[in-house]
């Protein structure tokens, strides 16, 4: 494999090439991103104080935030704006299987029983009237 | 500042397009091993979300230990005390006459308040019960049933964590990962006393989160007393409800990975005093930094999931 090979998503990089992307990762404009997270943390505190009787809002709401907050951290943070296709291609299967596994649950939350619309258990220490 | 911490030219920075980071061995390892992580992580809390959605709304309430069958129980009442006043005594011994509960459970009903519970109620019942609380300089009113599928948010009858606490937490976590990436930055730059300072404070702030997470843990098992609605001991232990049980179960394990990225932090602490890292090998606090960046994502998630919602 040589240098010229920048298709594939595995390339051995220089030393220039290493010296090069670690400037890049180390100028990053990490303070601000922070001060996103912190308002971001704030906006979460007080959406889900004010909207708590209000499920549906909250759910979404407080579910975006979070992941606003997950994807900073790891774009940043974990220098994936920085990287190249394979670290996707490592985590991606992981994701979607991520994905798959919640899908999959979906039925047991969503088709729940009743206990309030079956009928009552006798729970009486009293032998069941005979019919007639 | 030494020629060692000098930083190397700021003006001239390429586009981030221009130098993709190198893909070594560690650093597809570490993604490896972070891809586990996340089925692993996505397997507790897909199961938290099941147990929660799946379980049925009269799984909690106010007035009853979680899981009790309510079916008979719709038009039952209770008293929420809220202080017990200067009478200790004649308010234990108003609820026991009123109830016929023994010594201990009047005993756990007190030490809740401001949120102690008394059940067992109806409708005539507890309002005699409230007007004689009354009398005694106690604090109390009638409740009437509540049920739910889970402990709801900012519940204190049914939900025993503190958000306010946990947001704290939260955000030192998250100040922990950003001194984490300004340790890799300042090693990237050659800094190597910045990046030992930047190690030790997510090595503090980290050390921080577990102790805040540990007094937490403290307060729920043996710390505090809880009402009924939260565990009929009165303390919210493992056992007492499916809440309890899945709280434990996430935020115990996602604790061990922090414990575990506390004690890599500081072997790499120490290897950075030892000045073994530099600006062209800083393979292993980049490691432990993608590491840390990802506990501190999962709990993004978790807190959100567990607490907030």
């Amino acid at each position: 494999m040589t240098e010229a090979d920048a298709s594939l998503p595995i390339v051995p990089a220089t030393p220039a090439q290493a010296a090069a992307a670690a400037d890049v990762e180390s100028h990053a404009p990490y303070l601000k991103i922070l001060f996103a997270l912190f308002l971001l943390t704030v906006g979460e505190y007080l959406f889900a104080r004010f909207l708590k009787d209000s499920p549906g809002p909250l759910i979404f709401g407080l579910v975006l935030l979070a992941s606003a907050k997950a994807a900073l951290v790891a774009w940043y943070f974990m220098h994936l704006k920085y990287e190249r296709f394979w670290v996707f291609l490592v985590i991606g299967p992981a994701l979607l299987m991520a994905f798959i596994l919640t899908l999959l649950l979906f039925p047991d939350f969503v088709m729940l029983p009743d206990p309030l619309g079956e009928p009552v258990p006798a729970t009486s220490g009293e032998a069941p009237r005979p019919a007639g | 500042m030494t020629s060692a911490d000098a930083p190397p030219h700021p003006a001239h920075r390429p586009s981030a397009d221009a130098a993709p980071a190198p893909a070594t061995p560690g650093k597809v390892a570490i993604w490896l091993f972070l891809a586990t992580e996340i089925m692993f992580f996505t397997g507790l809390l897909g199961s938290y979300i099941v147990f929660r959605a799946g379980s049925p709304p009269t799984s909690y309430s106010n007035l009853y230990a979680p899981a009790a069958q309510l079916d008979r129980l719709k038009d039952a009442r209770g008293v929420v005390l809220g202080a017990v006043g200067p009478d200790a005594d004649g308010v234990a011994g108003a609820i026991a006459s009123a109830t016929g509960k023994g010594e201990a459970e009047v005993a756990r009903i007190l030490a809740a308040a401001p949120h102690g519970v008394v059940n067992g109620l109806d409708e005539k019942g507890a309002g005699e019960l409230t007007a004689a609380l009354g009398k005694l300089g106690a604090k109390a009113e009638a409740a009437s049933l509540r049920t739910s599928n889970w402990p709801r948010p900012y519940d204190p009858l049914t939900n025993p964590l503190s958000i306010d606490l946990t947001t704290v937490n939260t955000f030192i976590l998250i100040c922990s990962s950003a001194t984490m990436v300004l340790a890799v930055s300042a090693i990237q730059q050659g800094r190597k006393g910045r990046c030992s300072l930047f190690l030790l404070a997510t090595l503090v702030l980290g050390g921080t989160f577990l102790g805040v997470q540990v007094f937490e843990y403290h307060e729920l098992l043996e710390g505090r007393s809880y009402p009924i609605g939260i565990s009929p001991t009165g303390h919210f232990t493992p056992e007492v409800s499916l809440f309890a049980s899945c709280f434990f179960t996430v935020t115990g394990f996602h604790g061990l990975h922090v414990a575990a990225g506390v004690v890599t932090l500081a072997i790499v602490f120490l290897g950075s005093l030892l000045g073994r890292f530099s600006a062209q090998d800083f393979g292993a606090v980049e490691y432990a930094g993608l590491y840390w960046h990802f506990v501190d994502v999962v709990w993004i998630l978790l807190f959100t999931i567990v607490y907030l919602i």
